[in-house]
């Protein structure tokens, strides 16, 4: 990961006289990754390639340009269903996480009622919560928790104990956006699996750091902003297994692009994955999101998980006497992307603040997790988050300006 | 702008509030949220002839919202609601000796004022 932020024109000299304000930050310590990524020049590339030499729209023109934006648009799928190891059919577009959330909350609970109950954990980030208890609000159903061990991880035990007969969706956070722990996805697969209940995987916080494999994990959904994974903003994926698909889900979306044949009383669908892709889509979303992934994977995920495991070690090493880590901040338990923390006294808020004086970026409050810093007996709590491109000097920088917040406070 | 953001004074007051107690005898009460960093402030209030006769306060946050808190609260006392209503951002920025912040700061400080205008 030598020299990757070369790869990152927002790290790159300013260039003099930018038209619309702002400009590049060479000397930016970026800690914000788990809200949002960077992009790299090939993503902003790919898309302006859309923008200067195919704009049109897709599936519609009978003439060339139109031909090559839809090849464009299709060619970015594929890539993501391999980079998912899916087949093309399985990838839906979406706005973003939150919008695949919804809209399997939406068409995933209508047929449930109050003997029902919905399966999520104690770590969710709002996205994964507030839809699934609005929806217990209209159908009746109950929502449980599977409880974190003493270490903050997913306590299997507790999974298979409240997955049970009535249990029709168990959904949950592969990477906590605030512990950074890793769900044993697999087993509560099997759980629900064994229950017949249906499985979500919301995949935002691991989607950037670790290979994933639908197949191997065998949820029969999962979810995820193109923004976490250096992808443009504005466009996720929701990957459903083909089967449900076609059988289990309607459209959740109307319109254009997503029928076969429509008359004054009703319509047919199109084909997958196109019906539940109404409207015209986030063309230079989905293209872009396209390069994000295979220049993610051309990274190689050897080197990036390698990095950011190093980059984690030496941080929480580097932290832990400065700060409260939240989580675990031990050696054998995988840590991914965040280290959320605070220092006695000091609102996070007012670190974040110091920081800033410094070119340093963290995030701070409850990180959309408000139930979960209750949940631990945490206030808000002050968020530092890795990429690919985290250097050692970048962690240096964060523990001198730690250092400094701690001076004025004093 | 930051550089004098922790100014000594803001920081002693926030070290060692004022009014930073619920007033035994209120028959006014309200709490402030600021979402965004989970800043709360409560206000407690007695009036006596529509006047601020007692205030105290109880709250957690930022350096800003809870100075501004302590300073807030006392600069009301013995005011009438009516004059309490017309007090504007910029005079909290005075008391706090704060020139102007982001509109994100900007709550933080301001979080106070709001609990007192929505109380009274």
């Amino acid at each position: 990961m030598q020299n990757i932020k070369k790869q990152f024109p927002i790290f790159s000299r300013p260039e003099a006289g930018s038209r619309y304000g702002g400009t590049n930050h060479p000397n930016m310590i970026y800690l914000d990754s788990a809200a949002t990524t960077q992009t790299p020049s090939v993503v902003i590339d790919a898309m302006n390639d859309y923008y200067t030499k195919t704009r049109s729209n897709v599936h519609r023109g009978i003439y060339d340009l139109s031909e090559q934006a839809t090849a464009a648009y299709e060619a970015a799928r594929a890539s993501i269903a391999k980079f998912l190891n899916a087949e093309r059919e399985e990838i839906i577009f979406t706005s973003g996480t939150t919008h695949g959330l919804n809209l399997l909350a939406y068409s995933l609970t209508p047929k449930l009622s109050h003997r029902d109950n919905v399966v999520l954990t104690r770590l969710e980030h709002h996205a994964n919560l507030v839809p699934w208890q609005q929806m217990a609000k209209h159908y009746g159903f109950t929502i449980r928790y599977i409880e974190l061990t003493p270490e903050d991880e997913l306590d299997l035990a507790s999974a298979e104990k409240v997955i049970d007969a009535n249990t029709k969706i168990v959904s949950f956070a592969l990477v906590s956006n605030v512990l950074g722990t890793v769900a044993q996805a697999k087993k509560i697969s099997e759980f629900a699996h064994a229950r017949r209940a249906l499985t979500i995987v919301d995949a935002a916080q691991a989607v950037a750091h670790l290979p994933i494999d639908v197949e191997n994990l065998d949820c029969d959904f999962l979810v995820f902003s193109g923004h976490k994974l250096y992808g443009p903003t504005g466009i996720g994926v929701l990957y459903s297994k083909k089967a449900l698909l076609e059988e289990s889900l309607e459209p959740f979306f109307f319109g254009g692009d997503m029928i076969k044949s429509v008359s004054y009383t009703d319509a047919t669908w199109a084909e997958l994955p196109e019906r539940f892709e109404a409207g015209t889509q986030n063309i230079s979303g989905v293209i872009g999101l396209g390069a994000a992934v295979e220049w993610l994977a051309s990274l190689g995920w050897d080197k990036i998980v390698a990095h950011e495991r190093e980059m984690m070690a030496y941080a929480l090493d580097k932290l832990k006497n400065e700060v409260t880590i939240i989580g675990p901040a031990i050696g054998h338990i995988h840590r991914v992307g965040v280290i959320a923390f605070t220092i006695p006294s000091i609102h996070p808020h007012d670190i974040a603040e110091i920081l800033n004086q410094d070119n340093i970026c963290i995030r701070v409050g409850f990180h959309c997790a408000e139930p979960l810093h209750r949940h631990l007996g945490a206030g808000p709590t002050a968020r530092a988050s890795f990429g690919v491109y985290t250097t050692k000097e970048d962690i240096d920088k964060l523990v001198k300006g730690i250092e400094k917040v701690k001076k004025i406070f004093a | 702008m930051s550089g004098t953001l922790y100014h000594e004074a803001l920081l002693e007051i926030y070290k060692h509030p004022l009014n930073k107690q619920v007033p035994s005898d209120f028959s006014i009460q309200h709490k402030e949220i600021n979402s965004t960093c989970g800043d709360e402030v409560e206000i407690f209030i007695k009036l006596e002839n529509d006047r601020v006769a007692t205030i105290g306060w109880q709250g957690s946050g930022c350096a800003i919202s809870q100075a501004s808190a302590s300073l807030t609260t006392d600069a009301v006392k013995g005011k009438t609601a009516a004059v309490i209503k017309t007090l504007t951002p910029e005079s909290v920025l005075h008391l706090l000796g704060l020139p102007k912040l982001n509109p994100t700061r900007l709550r933080c400080a301001l979080l106070a004022l709001e609990a007192l205008k929505k109380a009274l």
